[in-house]
């Protein structure tokens, strides 16, 4: 998993829970680097696993609740780093199909090896879009997160509906995402 | 924060660096290679770039040199055509032994050149694209016929059996470029008898197809001394020949069969060989030609019966398929048989006799036959080489090879003498009491003789002029029967002229005229035609040609000319 996550995760880590719950969660989550992390770097994506579930224990939030908050102030974090990929999209809707189209293409490009989840997106209506995700790692909290902060980044309130899909060989999880109001 | 939380931030923080900065160093060559790869390729496309360049220069100066060639070639033909055509004159002259044999080696040498030079120049034209095949209507046999014939004093000369085999189903009336298959066979026949020293040369023509579409076979065979396999398969490149040797001994440019395959290739056909170093060589090719109208008529011996005397076995074989073919019922027999063959009965109406070795009996059978009178009503055709002329009784004499047109007319009727080899193409023009005139229009002063004085030998009246505005004067104030018109020419050129000779008022602008130019391009003879010109004759001059366009358009007994 791509260092960013990381130093993200951490950046979030200390605002929201301070300095010394993230030294604790860094010191108790057996980390290959101590915890060291750096945005061009890759890395184990069990340590963020491991993270999220000693800050869960430190903070008594469920880890699930934990992931989806990352995910949504992760969405801004991009927003604010890469802006370029949010020029001229006014809606989720729009955005979401892009993020499979060209935001992962870039990423290749600079990437070759980097593991990114599969986003299928398909329009059903006006208000509807039903986006499956699959992954070889378990991060559809995640990807819920980051569905959610997505809307708020365009200023929409998303009804966001979850349900799994056993798959052979991949997490795969299907949101359907209606638009309210 | 504790200081020993600070301290461990600070750690990680230095750690996080250190992981960035070896990333960094990583990403830093891996972008320093990538870029040393770049500079490669883009070296390397420079280089591509820069050998483009060189080969497009290349490929034009070489364009330039073939260019340059052609030119060469076509200026050192007219100079050459003058020293031919003087020559050929000068032949006719009253000459002795000695004198006779400078000119006849002279005249080799210069037609050896002439060949040499058109050689380079169809060369350099089929390598520029620049050689068309025209499409006219020829007859095969006459066109067959007179390209060996041209290779009969040569092998006689070297004591070998030139024989050539027309399958009757070929079809006589063809359409395709007849000049150009003349010059492959005679880039064959001419290699066969050049590199066989005993035995035979045999061109043998089939045919297969039916209706208009057909596909004419051509084989050379020889006895010769054959190319080995190593060597067959550069044989049709071009400046190369079958062993380096074989330049100082045989001589030629190496380019002959490279062109006679490009030919047949522009021909629409295929060329092939098959040889065996001491045995002998065939060279074949095909082409597809239009016929129009059938073969030749057959049945035309219907019910004669002919006794067939040859030495050579495969020459027996080619008469008696073709005797039988015109309906003949044939005995073909050595001289040995036919001495007891007639010694039994003369129920024989011809006789076919072969007498072109000397000393092998052929000549001696024909005085004994005559002597007993056992020709007596028979009709006694000999066969003979172009050098055994003279008297032989009441016998019908024929040279060697022998078209199949003159025996059938010798067995038909028996007054061969007609056909006899003229001695001199020019005679003595004595026979043209009424001479008439011919214009003959050149600019190049050598050209004006030799053609002037051709045609005064053919017993014709001369007058010259050295450019179209001359001729067309010329043609006003005159009576000509033919005019011999240079194309090329200043003031005002031989298209002009034709123009201006046909736009003028009455009868006068009906006059013949017939092209003459060195270019022998493609195209040259429709753009004569086009220009209102009647024929088309290349220089050199040639005797034989000049006898026939003069027979054509301008002798006294020819019907006179009709515009259509």
């Amino acid at each position: 998993m791509k260092g960013i996550v990381f130093a993200e995760f951490l950046e979030m880590m200390e605002a929201r829970f301070g300095p010394a719950a993230t030294d604790h969660v860094l010191e108790t989550s057996s980390l290959q680097n101590g915890g060291a992390y750096t945005s061009v770097g890759t890395y184990d994506h069990q340590e963020l696993v491991r993270m999220v579930r000693q800050l869960s224990a430190h903070t008594g939030i469920e880890a699930g609740s934990l992931v989806k908050a990352f995910g949504e102030y992760l969405v801004e974090r991009f927003a604010a780093i890469y802006p370029r990929f949010f020029e001229g999209m006014e809606t989720s809707f729009q955005f979401l199909p892009m993020v499979e189209s060209h935001i992962h293409v870039e990423v290749k490009k600079l990437y070759p090896d980097a593991g990114l989840p599969q986003l299928t997106c398909t329009r059903e209506g006006a208000d509807r879009m039903v986006l499956e995700y699959r992954s070889q790692r378990p991060f559809a909290d995640l990807a819920e997160g980051m569905i959610a902060g997505t809307g708020k980044h365009f200023g929409e309130r998303l009804q966001i509906d979850r349900e799994e899909l056993s798959e052979e060989g991949a997490y795969a999880t299907r949101f359907v995402l209606t638009k309210l109001g | 924060m504790t200081i020993e939380q600070l301290q461990r931030r600070l750690d990680r923080e230095k750690s996080a660096r250190v992981q960035a900065e070896q990333l960094l160093e990583a990403k830093s060559t891996e972008l320093y290679q990538l870029n040393s790869e770049l500079l490669a390729a883009k070296e390397r496309l420079e280089a591509t770039l820069e050998m483009e360049a060189a080969h497009k220069a290349a490929v034009v100066s070489a364009r330039l040199k073939s260019q340059f060639l052609a030119n060469m070639s076509h200026e050192l033909r007219t100079p050459m055509n003058g020293v031919l055509g003087m020559l050929s004159l000068l032949q006719d002259t009253e000459l002795g032994a000695e004198q006779r044999d400078f000119t006849e080696t002279a005249k080799r040498s210069a037609e050896g050149l002439l060949r040499i030079l058109n050689d380079v120049l169809d060369f350099s034209r089929i390598e520029a694209g620049k050689l068309a095949i025209t499409n006219e209507e020829f007859r095969l046999r006459d066109e067959i016929w007179q390209t060996v014939e041209m290779f009969a004093e040569l092998a006689e000369e070297k004591g070998l059996d030139l024989l050539c085999d027309i399958d009757g189903t070929v079809p006589d009336v063809l359409v395709g470029d007849a000049g150009r298959l003349r010059q492959v066979l005679v880039n064959l026949l001419g290699n066969g008898l050049k590199f066989t020293d005993r035995g035979e040369v045999e061109l043998r023509i089939t045919a297969g197809g039916a209706g208009d579409d057909w596909r004419i076979r051509f084989e050379v065979h020889d006895s010769g001394i054959g190319i080995p396999e190593s060597s067959q398969v550069k044989l049709f490149q071009p400046f190369v020949q079958a062993d380096g040797s074989t330049t100082r001994l045989f001589g030629g440019t190496g380019l002959g069969l490279s062109i006679a395959r490009q030919l047949v290739e522009l021909m629409g056909g295929e060329m092939g060989m098959e040889s065996r170093e001491g045995e002998g060589s065939r060279f074949w090719f095909t082409l597809p030609l239009e016929a129009r109208g059938a073969a030749v008529a057959s049945g035309i011996l219907a019910g004669k019966r002919v006794l067939l005397v040859d030495r050579i076995g495969r020459s027996r074989a080619i008469w008696r398929r073709r005797l039988e073919e015109w309906g003949a019922s044939v005995v073909a027999a050595t001289i040995g048989e036919a001495r007891r063959a007639l010694a039994d009965r003369a129920e024989f109406e011809v006789a076919v006799v072969d007498c072109s070795r000397p000393g092998e009996g052929g000549f001696e059978l024909a005085s004994e036959w005559r002597k007993s009178g056992k020709t007596q009503g028979m009709n006694l055709v000999l066969l003979g080489t172009p050098h055994q002329r003279g008297e032989h009784g009441d016998s019908a004499w024929l040279a060697k090879p022998v078209r199949d047109a003159r025996l059938l007319s010798a067995l038909g009727d028996g007054d061969v003498q007609k056909h006899r080899r003229a001695g001199s193409v020019f005679g003595d023009g004595a026979g043209n009491t009424q001479r008439k005139r011919v214009l003959v229009v050149d600019d190049n002063r050598v050209n004006l003789k030799v053609a002037s004085e051709m045609v005064r030998r053919l017993g014709f009246e001369v007058a010259t002029a050295d450019n179209g505005l001359e001729a067309v004067e010329a043609v006003m104030g005159g009576e000509f029967a033919l005019v011999l018109m240079d194309c090329q020419m200043p003031l005002m050129d031989g298209f002009a002229a034709t123009a201006a000779i046909r736009a003028l008022d009455g009868a006068v602008r009906e006059i013949p005229i017939v092209a003459v130019t060195a270019n022998a391009m493609n195209g040259d003879r429709e753009r004569c035609l086009a220009a209102g010109m009647d024929e088309y004759m290349s220089k050199p001059y040639e005797p034989q040609r000049m006898r026939e366009i003069l027979d054509r358009y301008a002798s006294i007994t020819s019907p006179g000319h009709q515009r259509p």
